[in-house]
């Protein structure tokens, strides 16, 4: 039974009138963000994020509930034994705390002997992801972070780097992913100290840049943010190197495997960044990952 | 009214689609639900709210996802005209002719994407052939089992009005 025909509003010749109106429409405002594919969004696209936001936060409220429920089912069964082994684990925790506490009263001393100050990571905030999504045209993610995020504020994990705020919408925040090919992060080598710049690479990961043929890179170093782009602060695990071949001019062509693993991401830390005194802001690089 | 279901509809496929991606990181890969609900909004041959559907199930699209914001909306909005143009000519009944038109919408929306993409992106990253191939399939059926549920479910109503009426008439 086909379905019923009632008459259209408008006649074919309007229609088709219409669509090339739209489509001009919507290339212009493809094409308007081309200067800066990760800078401001739309009205339109605002709006819409605002919109559906909210049902994916319910979305993920329930699913969490229900993995929550079907845990505390589980876990009742093997709770003693967990029990034992977390008691094992405080106490070896506890006894790591006392190393790195009396290392970190040697650093402090011998700081103080240089008169070098170290620049501490500001407080930290917990944001829910909402949703993400791995379609090969993005890599984003969208957080609840209850208000009072900024943009180009750092979003890590407990295991390292997921990106920067793009897009504030009152308790929603849209966040590029360090994977995402728009972005880019100023970096260092932890074992040789030698800088790079990180660049998303999508699917394949991220690729670090601008290290030169004479620098020694091996597969396994650990790459950490270096400080030095205006965004993301010093030390924070980006990703470890998986592949290191000589590029066709003259720096290394090195590949990383990312620090986090953004298909597990369920929780988030919003970095408060620290400000740069008044007459120092006009200096300092805008960074535009 | 027919706006009002759409947008209902629409708000029903979000919240699928969020729950698939949700349950499922590569759901967004294999599973196009926008796409099947601007194809099955057009298939009664009205381009005026096939255009229409296809340029909100596409900005909706846009706005779950990343990228350059506009580029989903563009694509459904020409696959969905396309479709309704395309139905006003040809008879689209039989479940071999419904996969058909689902699965060319999800190919010509892919290509629409890959051809937006090389064209104004300096490096973009485009989907495997598999994935594409993966898509159209996923789409065909998917169209194919909401079609036939939605024809089903006219049917049934139809025949139920029907029913009705005829009990009203022998009362009266």
């Amino acid at each position: 039974m086909p379905p019923s025909r009632t008459a259209p509003p408008l006649s074919e010749r309007s229609t088709r009138w219409l669509l090339i109106v739209v489509v001009v429409a919507q290339l212009s405002l493809i094409t308007a963000q081309l200067p800066d594919p990760g800078g401001r969004a739309s009205l339109l696209e605002a709006v819409l994020v605002r919109a559906v936001a909210p049902l994916g936060w319910l979305i993920d409220g329930a699913a969490d509930l229900t993995v929550a429920l079907a845990d505390e089912l589980r876990l009742r069964r093997s709770l003693i034994e967990d029990n034992r082994r977390l008691r094992d684990e405080v106490r070896e925790l506890r006894r790591r705390t006392m190393e790195a506490w009396q290392l970190e009263q040697d650093l402090e001393r011998l700081s103080r002997a240089l008169e070098y100050e170290r620049i501490e990571l500001g407080p930290v905030r917990l944001a829910d992801v909402v949703f993400i999504d791995h379609r090969p045209f993005l890599r984003t993610l969208v957080l609840r972070t209850g208000g009072g995020a900024e943009q180009n504020q750092p979003v890590v994990s407990a295991d390292g780097l997921v990106g920067r705020v793009v897009l504030v919408q009152g308790p929603y925040a849209k966040v590029q992913l360090v994977t995402d090919r728009a972005a880019s992060v100023g970096v260092m080598i932890e074992r040789t100290r030698r800088q790079g710049v990180v660049r998303g690479a999508g699917a394949r990961g991220l690729d670090l840049d601008f290290v030169p043929l004479q620098a020694e890179v091996k597969v396994g170093d650990r790459v950490i943010t270096a400080g030095i782009d205006g965004i993301y602060p010093r030390g924070l695990p980006v990703g470890t190197v998986v592949e290191v071949a000589p590029g066709s001019e003259l720096f290394h062509r090195i590949r990383l495997r990312p620090a986090v693993d953004l298909g597990l991401l369920d929780q988030v830390y919003l970095l408060e960044r620290p400000e740069l005194p008044e007459g120092m802001r006009g200096e300092a690089p805008v960074a535009r990952p | 009214m027919r706006g009002l279901k759409f947008a209902a509809a629409l708000l029903v496929v979000t919240a699928l689609h969020l729950l698939g991606v949700e349950l499922w990181s590569g759901f967004s890969l294999v599973f196009d639900l926008f796409l099947v609900l601007a194809v099955l909004n057009a298939l009664d041959g009205d381009t005026f709210a096939g255009l229409w559907g296809g340029l909100a199930a596409g900005l909706v699209t846009d706005a779950v996802t990343g990228g350059l914001y506009g580029m989903h909306g563009l694509a459904d909005t020409i696959l969905a005209y396309g479709t309704a143009y395309a139905t006003q000519r040809l008879v689209v009944q039989r479940p071999a002719s419904v996969l058909l038109v689902f699965s060319l919408a999800a190919a010509v929306q892919q290509l629409t994407l890959v051809a937006l993409s090389l064209l104004l992106l300096p490096d973009p990253e485009l989907p495997g052939f598999l994935w594409v191939l993966a898509k159209a399939v996923s789409s065909g059926l998917l169209g194919v089992a909401v079609f036939a549920a939605r024809r089903t479910l006219l049917a049934r109503i139809g025949l139920w009005r029907r029913s009705r009426a005829a009990k009203i008439r022998l009362r009266g």
